[in-house]
């Protein structure tokens, strides 16, 4: 590894000279440049650099400055490491904060959680000094904080929680936090006896005159610093988990201005107290008593959290902010701040339409060549080439372009498939009606679902009298039509149950399962439902069948450009020309993280990985694979992944049963791909071989 | 005994007409607006939907308010699908189950539609969504009782959740998917539902009968 690693760029003009030996000719006759090359990627000394240029070493060193100051090197600060520290910077200008800690938003393998800790710790351990009094609050992230502090050699600490107790089943409560702070610290501990929410006011203003509580609470007047971690007040925050709002209602009614809380007090977008039922039951340090801290140290990450995060510095209730680089920029931005975006390499931003003042429109949004007519005719004039091109598959139903059944009736009594979701994504969903899949599909404006008149007239069609069941993708539009769809079906008096697909595992973490997208992973979900409604199972089993089979779908998508829709013609979004965008959804939506463009296989590894990791895969397990084009990339880019997941499959002895390749769910004309994958049981791949016969999936088992 | 103020039929019919004008005019700003961070249809569904709510409405066989705000809603439906066809609708529906047969009370117009639409969509405030402008809306209407000018007091707290979505990360609809990058943006569908309370307020001015 080198000691100094930079990058020597070529340039048109000479520099000074003096009499010396020619430089090779590749350096034209640039001393700079060759003195640059010599010292950064031949890693001479400056005495070595002085005796082969035949100059003076005062000489090297003055060339060396030159070629920085023009240009000619760069020295690059990691991209992550750099952008995180002029965050901080911002930061803590913008909100004259005491101190600020950004860490970069991706860390290798440790949880955002652990690393703010570890962070948290950092910035405890600067500010700490011997005799501190420290007092810390409560969750997740404290507890991190509290594990990863170390021993500071620092005499005379002492720790104290900044509320009373909570129920002893929270592995996060107060008073752990503050034990095991105290004891990484090697610090005193001061408990605070008593619960941190009493069941009414009464009983607590008795506890306070109690002396015992009464002298341990007086602490908190001394405290040097405090440890915040923020709450936002959502459903599933750690506010609502620890039982501190004992009712929705009591959130909803007392709190209603509130965005955050720390340590139990509910604060407004402004920072200022939203004061409520609680207060009278609470048993802890306030705001007000919080603001006279001296070191307010907050650590809190997370896109969730910048509401929260925001009113507490704009409240000035913590001074010192610990956070990721994500949730920072996100602060900056939410606060009307344009992030700055240089970097001492120099490279030209590549981010479009960040700032809000800046209209979306850049160089590089420029109109996409397409082949139509009036844009707002497109769906309905593909669906009619469609009809043309295969009736043996499909027919409209009552004469309509947007409703589209199966051109041969299926057998009564079976359980109706219908499926459904916005155009743009051909062959998905039109392609998947026919015998051993779907019976009808519904079709919606380009990335739009249908309306519920639409999704009715499919599922009337296809009620051979066992039911019907829907099977569509986890969007809010798509939720809510094929509900109402739902209800007119079962006021008519046919039974509907609906699989809502979530296989887009970049769209929301696998705690999450049920929040995530449906993609390309559409695909499995269909085979194996419209199998089990072939083999004429009950409606019960289909829908246990088709969820089973969603829960077993995990998808990922790489985006390298962005679609453009046809009424607008322009793309969405727009990537550098070294970047890639991973986790991208299927309607031009930008993905979760951009990164540098990798080769082939650097793609296949990392949805790969993350693939094997979120459906925690071992030796032995079967999947069906799906390589899907997210629409203008190639089968030949796509057979070049496909091969190197294979590679890694084998490598870790996951078996792949089956193994399909090319278009099965596209956005439209965007550049990428996805990777989808099924795993299997038994029953799984029974109904997975299961004849079927559509313009997009066609198997024939012992054909 | 005073309810404060009250719309009648020919009132509804205004607001709905002026909504669709405000709507139009704001078509292209709320399809940017949209466009950053969804699928950019945004201001073309919410002025349709309203046109055709008002023909809905228009062409309402019954002389009865709760039946000719259902038809309204039915036309919305039938015309945008999407994600806004089915919350309107139902929001639609929501103040058609508070009407009277020849009018509704403002705080009751305003809370209808905000239940309908919270039932249909599950969002709450705090979701960035339209309801960080409804809910609060609502709550301003009924609290707000028999003042001078409830609609100032209405429009106060929407135009503050309307500002506060800048703050916010979509947790749903597809902008959920955007995690942060939908700070420091104003949501779209916040900001036509401010749209049509201010063409509610234009109403409300007009038929105030104490002036």
């Amino acid at each position: 590894m080198s000691r100094r690693r930079a990058t020597a760029l070529p340039r048109g003009e000479g520099g000074a000279a003096e009499a010396k030996p020619r430089a090779p000719l590749r350096f034209g006759d640039d001393p700079l440049l060759w003195a640059a090359w010599l010292y950064y990627e031949d890693e001479l000394t400056q005495s070595e650099i002085a005796s082969v240029m035949g100059i003076s070493r005062p000489t090297v060193i003055a060339y060396l400055a030159e070629a920085r100051e023009q240009g000619i090197v760069n020295i690059s600060i990691n991209g992550d490491r750099f952008r995180a520290l002029s965050l901080a910077r911002q930061l803590s200008a913008h909100f004259g904060l005491k101190d600020c800690l950004v860490i970069p938003a991706e860390g290798g393998t440790a949880s955002l959680i652990e690393r703010l800790g570890r962070a948290g710790a950092q910035g405890l351990g600067w500010h700490l000094r011997a005799g501190d009094m420290i007092g810390i609050g409560w969750g997740r992230t404290m507890l991190a904080v509290a594990e990863a502090a170390g021993d500071s050699g620092l005499s005379d600490l002492t720790v104290m929680p900044a509320t009373g107790a909570m129920t002893a089943d929270l592995s996060y409560a107060p008073e752990l936090c503050a034990t095991r702070l105290a004891q990484n610290l090697s610090a005193r501990m001061i408990p605070v006896s008593s619960p941190a929410i009493l069941s009414d006011p009464g009983m607590r203003d008795g506890l306070l005159q109690e002396p015992v509580l009464a002298a341990q609470l007086s602490n908190l007047t001394r405290l040097d610093m405090v440890l915040l971690g923020l709450s936002p007040l959502r459903p599933g925050s750690t506010v609502e988990a620890s039982g501190f709002l004992t009712t929705p209602e009591e959130n909803r009614d007392n709190y209603r201005n509130a965005v955050g809380a720390i340590a139990g007090r509910f604060y407004d977008a402004a920072g200022k107290t939203v004061p409520g039922s609680l207060d009278g039951r609470t048993i802890g340090i306030d705001l007000p008593g919080l603001l006279r801290v001296p070191t307010r140290i907050g650590v809190c990450g997370g896109f969730d959290k910048v509401q929260a995060i925001l009113g507490a510095l704009r409240g000035e209730l913590v001074n010192v902010l610990v956070t990721d680089s994500a949730t920072a920029e996100g602060i900056l931005r939410a606060d009307g701040i344009e992030v700055q975006r240089q970097s001492l390499t120099r490279r030209p931003p590549t981010l479009p339409g960040r700032d809000r003042d800046e209209p979306p429109v850049m160089a590089g949004m420029q109109p996409v060549k397409k082949i139509l007519n009036d844009p707002r005719d497109a769906v309905n004039e593909a669906i009619e080439g469609m009809l043309l091109a295969f009736p043996q598959y499909l027919r409209p139903i009552g004469g309509s372009l947007r409703s589209l059944a199966r051109a041969h009736p299926a057998p009564s009594g079976k359980v109706g498939l219908v499926i459904g979701g916005g155009a743009g994504h051909e062959p998905m969903f039109l392609g998947y009606v026919g015998p051993g899949l779907a019976d009808a599909a519904a079709i919606g404006n380009v990335f739009s679902s249908p309306p519920p008149d639409r999704i009715l007239d499919c599922t009337r069609q296809a009620d051979g009298g066992a039911g019907v069941l829907h099977v569509f993708g986890n969007y809010t539009g798509d939720t809510m039509n094929f509900e109402m769809a739902a209800e007119m079906a079962a006021a008519e008096g046919i039974a509907v149950r609906s699989v809502i697909t979530t296989d887009d595992v970049a769209s929301s973490p696998a705690s999450d399962r049920a929040a995530r997208r449906g993609t390309a992973g559409n695909a499995f979900v269909f085979k194996i439902a419209g199998a089990a409604c072939d083999r004429m199972l009950s409606l019960d089993e289909c829908e246990r069948i088709a969820g089973k089979a969603n829960a077993h779908t995990y998808s990922m998508g790489a985006g390298l450009s962005a679609c453009s829709l046809p009424e607008t013609g322009r793309p969405s979004f727009l990537l550098g020309p070294d970047e890639i965008e991973l986790g991208v959804g299927i309607h031009g939506e930008p993905g979760v993280m951009r990164a540098d463009l990798m080769t082939a296989d650097g793609i296949a590894d990392r949805i790969i990985e993350t693939l094997i990791e979120d459906a925690s895969l071992g030796a032995g397990a079967r999947i069906a694979l799906l390589l899907n084009t997210l629409g203008s990339t190639p089968m030949m880019e796509l057979a070049i992944v496909n091969r190197r997941i294979h590679k890694r499959l084998a490598a870790r002895k996951i078996e792949v049963v089956q193994s399909w390749l090319g278009d099965y769910c596209t956005s439209l004309d965007m550049a990428g791909l996805s990777v989808s994958m099924l795993v299997l049981d038994e029953e799984l791949q029974d109904f997975l071989q299961h004849p079927c016969d559509s313009i997009a999936l066609t198997f024939c088992p012992d054909a | 005994m005073t309810t404060g103020i009250y719309l009648d039929k020919s009132a509804i019919r205004r607001f709905l007409l002026r909504a669709a004008q405000s709507l139009e005019e704001a078509r292209s700003e709320l399809s940017a607006l949209d466009g950053e961070v969804g699928d950019g249809d945004h201001g073309a569904s919410m002025a349709d939907g309203f046109h055709a709510a008002m023909r809905g409405f228009d062409l309402c066989d019954s002389e009865n308010l709760p039946d000719c705000l259902r038809a309204a809603g039915r036309a919305f439906l039938q015309a945008v699908g999407a994600t806004v066809g089915p919350l309107y609708a139902s929001g639609f529906l929501g103040a058609a189950g508070r009407a009277d047969p020849d009018g509704i009370a403002l705080a009751s117009l305003i809370s209808g539609f905000s239940e309908g639409i919270a039932g249909r969509g599950k969002a709450a405030p705090g979701d960035c969504t339209m309801m960080d402008v409804w809910e609060p809306a609502a709550h301003a209407a009924a609290a707000a009782g028999v003042t001078d000018n409830p609609m100032q007091e209405v429009l106060d707290a929407a135009g503050a959740g309307l500002e506060a979505t800048r703050s916010m990360v979509a947790s749903r609809g597809r902008a959920a998917r955007l995690g942060s990058r939908t700070l420091g943006r104003i949501d779209p569908g916040a900001q036509s539902a401010f749209v049509i309370l201010t063409s509610l307020a234009g109403v409300v001015r007009e038929t105030d009968p104490r002036e």
